[in-house]
């Protein structure tokens, strides 16, 4: 019924009429995307990762679908999961289990805590400033609709109720999801949780429920000090213990990559690195995920290995199928431009970028300024990310290489990195300008857009100012800006790819370097080295600054 | 009160009784009935327009009909296909139309759809009503090249659908429409063509599986497959603006009518009309030559 309500909604024809006679209205066959249930049935796909999990059915088909539905999830493709449930369902409509999977998956929330937390707060900004949510998209498409969520978990719950038809494990299950999608719940996470954990506490040895738990208690890890919040520490003992004892579960070494992201041990998810990707060879995510570890732990040439692999399968995809989506593949070629930057690899960070760019928006992606995930506005900011990376100021400058997307976003960016440019080149004047041009995108901006300024926005003026200090010669006022301007970076929060285009410490480290301060340069460099290990420019602006010093290179680190 | 329209009353006698009843003062008032249908004719010397309407509550039931058209310059414009609302006013005078609109994308191609603004993109090389239909080759559901041309000397039905599409008002209710079609007019010379808009996935033998579900004639009703680029040149050419999304295909809609002589008759915007008010252009068309 949901989908039928949605077909009938129509295309409100804007401005239609200038005789004034108003609105029209016009067939558009567009439901939002992720509301549409995948519409084809499963089949059996090779690379899904091997669990079973089993249930109450009279049919191995069933079984079998349901088993890869669970597997699919547990790497997050919520769309083929939903497909593989919706199957087993149909291969055997009485068993309550095929609903209870299609209940986890299709409201697309079945993904880390940080990250629904992450999502929830740029939620709230938008109520706060009272502007309409609904702008809001999920940061990774594929988001799913939460009333079949709610209608699966219903339907679980009455089938499990025919006797013989449920264990009394599965019974928990579903009370568990049916929890976390009742509308009259106050804390449906809490009630989650709380479902998750009748289950362990009635069957400590249980994996699924373990895995799951860890999943949904993961906090993540606060900025710079990447000290753990709430859950997360619960989270990564359940996965040390889980480890042990399912070695193979593509699960498992998932949730130890996210679970571990982010914080002072990101090292000890280095084995499941290596393992889930060997473990679930054909799922793009899968691949992509170990990236977001060795990057972190500058492990660069494993990361750009983990991202390259990801997007020969993603593309794969996408060359099979023209509806497959186009978000991940986004992200994932977006954090291996990355890569490239700070491998010091520009020639392949800009093809990468170039990639990206030529898949063009669709209308309803260029309507949404704030989505800034698509494809193309991720290759756009790797490409600014790249020339900035790498100082490329009259590429910035030339007009031709880094073309302009006209949208308040990107156009804050472009200024920056345009007044980037021309300080970069001894400009302040122009600079000027550029932030002031900067300013006002940014007040189109937070006009314009349901959520707060980017905090990475925020960074980024303050550095525009301290590089305009700079090249008006105020080199003292400068580099205490940029000092500043470094620890804003700092505290942004933690989002892979980072938010922010290059470390500025970075940048202090080579002003300090240049006013010939090669003590503060080497703590900036430590600093962005500390952000982001192996980084070939700070380690060569280290090099420097310790030779400067009079130290032996490495000395001390 | 008058001209009360408690009484079920039903096709033009219904009309013109009521009508009548006003002029020869029986009573002495007018009345106003709000209405929707689809254009089938548009004749401007006459000041009249044939309409195939959908029911007008009160006072007549859904037929094809002409109108005359109260104000001339509500006609400037129209075309048969298009989608229009009206009020019928019934006087002493007699039935006229009048406030007649129809619906039409802006030409700005900005549209409202669920709370965003979509810049539709321009269609270029679609075709105004009149023009002769450029050729074209697709494969059919029985993997047979089928060329336009082929058609020629029948009436021809064309409309552009995708067989993964999840939402039943669009894609199959077009397709249910053609099975009315199909079956309404038996033995006569009309084909009917559904151009996939996602040939990637919608083979040939996928098209067959389709064209099963709707009990299509093969020898009467082809599903059309093609390159990507072949099908989106056809598909550009009769206004069709789609793009993929994430288990879907956002697209626009258009039927078209096509004559027997390969001239583009009449378009037909979305898939919300009726069967029956397609099968009435069609049958206009059929009868005309």
């Amino acid at each position: 019924m949901h989908r039928l309500a949605l077909a009938l909604l129509p295309l409100l024809v804007l401005a239609a009429d200038k005789s004034g006679a108003g609105e029209t209205t016009k067939d558009l066959c567009s439901p939002p995307p992720g509301l549409a249930a995948p519409s084809l049935p499963a089949r059996v796909m090779t690379g899904q990762g091997r669990v079973h999990f089993p249930i109450t059915t009279i049919n191995p088909k069933a079984q079998e679908f349901f088993d890869q539905g669970v597997a699919q999830m547990h790497s997050f493709w919520a769309m083929e999961a939903e497909r593989s449930f919706l199957q087993a369902a149909a291969l055997d409509p009485e068993a309550p289990m095929p609903q209870w999977g299609i209940a986890m998956v299709a409201a697309g929330d079945y993904r880390p805590r940080f990250q629904l937390a992450w999502l929830a707060a740029i939620n709230g900004q938008a109520s706060r400033k009272g502007k309409a949510s609904r702008k809001m998209q999920p940061a990774y498409p594929g988001g799913g609709g939460p009333t079949r969520a709610l209608a699966a978990a219903k339907k679980a719950l009455e089938l499990s109720a025919t006797p013989g038809k449920a264990t009394p494990i599965e019974r928990l299950y579903i009370a568990a999801v049916a929890a976390r999608r009742d509308p009259n719940v106050a804390d449906r996470d809490a009630a989650y949780i709380g479902g998750l954990r009748a289950i362990v506490a009635a069957y400590p040895h249980e994996v699924e429920a373990r895995s799951y738990l860890a999943l949904h208690l993961m906090g993540g890890f606060s900025t710079p000090d990447r000290q753990p919040r709430e859950g997360s520490m619960e989270a990564v003992t359940l996965l040390r213990e889980l480890i042990v004892e399912a070695p193979d579960h593509p699960g498992v070494h998932h949730y130890i990559i996210h679970g571990f992201e982010g914080s002072t041990f990101a090292r000890d998810a280095w084995p499941s690195c290596r393992r889930y990707p060997e473990l679930v060879t054909n799922i793009p995510h899968a691949l992509h995920m170990p990236g977001h570890i060795w990057a972190q732990t500058g492990k660069w040439d494993e990361a750009a290995h983990a991202f390259e692999s990801a997007a020969e399968n993603e593309l794969g995809y996408i060359r099979a199928d023209q509806l497959y989506g186009r978000g991940h593949h986004g992200h994932n070629v977006h954090f291996l431009i990355t890569t490239y930057a700070f491998q010091g690899r520009y020639d392949d960070a800009v093809k990468a970028a170039r990639g990206l760019l030529a898949f063009k928006e669709n209308p309803r992606e260029q309507a949404d300024v704030n989505n800034y995930y698509t494809a193309y506005r991720q290759g756009w900011f790797g490409l600014m990310r790249t020339l900035v990376s790498f100082e490329k100021w009259d590429e910035i400058l030339d007009g031709q290489t880094f073309p302009v997307y006209d949208r308040p976003h990107e156009q804050a960016w472009r200024h920056w990195a345009m007044g980037l440019a021309h300080a970069g080149k001894g400009d302040a004047a122009r600079a000027k300008s550029e932030l002031r041009s900067m300013n006002a995108a940014l007040k189109q901006l937070s006009a314009s857009s349901p959520q707060d300024v980017p905090g990475s926005l925020r960074v980024a003026r303050k550095e525009l100012e301290g590089q305009i200090a700079w090249a008006a010669h105020h080199r003292a006022k400068s580099l205490a800006m940029l000092q500043q301007a470094a620890h804003m970076e700092r505290a942004l929060r933690y989002t892979e790819p980072p938010t922010y285009p290059r470390p500025v410490s970075e940048v202090v480290g080579r002003k300090a370097m240049e006013e010939g301060h090669p003590q503060m340069a080497e703590a900036a460099f430590r600093d962005a080295l500390d952000q982001f290990p192996e980084s070939s420019r700070a380690l060569t602006g280290l090099a420097d600054a310790q030779r400067r010093e009079g130290k032996s290179e490495g000395s001390g680190f | 009160m008058c001209c009360t329209s408690t009484r079920r009353r039903t096709g033009t006698a219904a009309c013109a009784g009521l009508a009548l009843a006003c002029t020869v003062g029986l009573t002495s008032c007018t009345k106003r009935y709000p209405a929707e249908g689809l254009v089938l004719r548009v004749e401007r010397d006459r000041q009249t327009v044939t309409i195939s309407h959908r029911e007008i509550r009160g006072y007549m039931p859904a037929m094809a009909m002409p109108f005359r058209v109260k104000n001339a310059a509500e006609l400037s414009g129209l075309a048969p296909g298009a989608r229009v609302q009206f009020q019928i006013e019934v006087s002493k005078g007699g039935a006229v139309v009048r406030n007649l609109r129809a619906q039409a994308l802006p030409t700005d191609g900005v549209v409202a759809d669920n709370g965003q603004k979509l810049h539709l993109p321009p269609t270029p090389k679609k075709l105004a009503i009149g023009a002769a239909v450029p050729d074209f080759t697709l494969t059919d559901q029985s993997s047979r090249p089928v060329h336009f041309t082929d058609f020629r000397g029948q009436v021809v039905a064309l409309n552009f659908v995708y067989t993964r599409c999840p939402l039943p008002d669009v894609c199959p209710r077009l397709c249910a429409g053609f099975a009315r079609l199909q079956k309404r007019f038996t033995g006569r010379d009309l084909a009917l063509l559904s151009v996939t808009l996602d040939p990637q996935y919608d083979s040939p033998e996928v098209l067959a599986g389709y064209a099963r579900i709707w009990r299509a004639d093969p020898a009467r009703w082809h599903f059309l497959t093609g390159g990507l680029e072949d099908v989106q040149r056809v598909a550009g050419r009769f206004g069709i603006i789609s793009w993929p999304e994430e288990g879907l295909l956002t697209h626009t809609s258009e039927t078209a009518v096509i004559a027997r002589d390969g001239k583009l008759v009449a378009l037909i915007e979305g898939s919300s009309y009726t069967a029956d008010q397609l099968g009435d252009l069609i049958a206009l068309e059929l009868e005309s030559h």
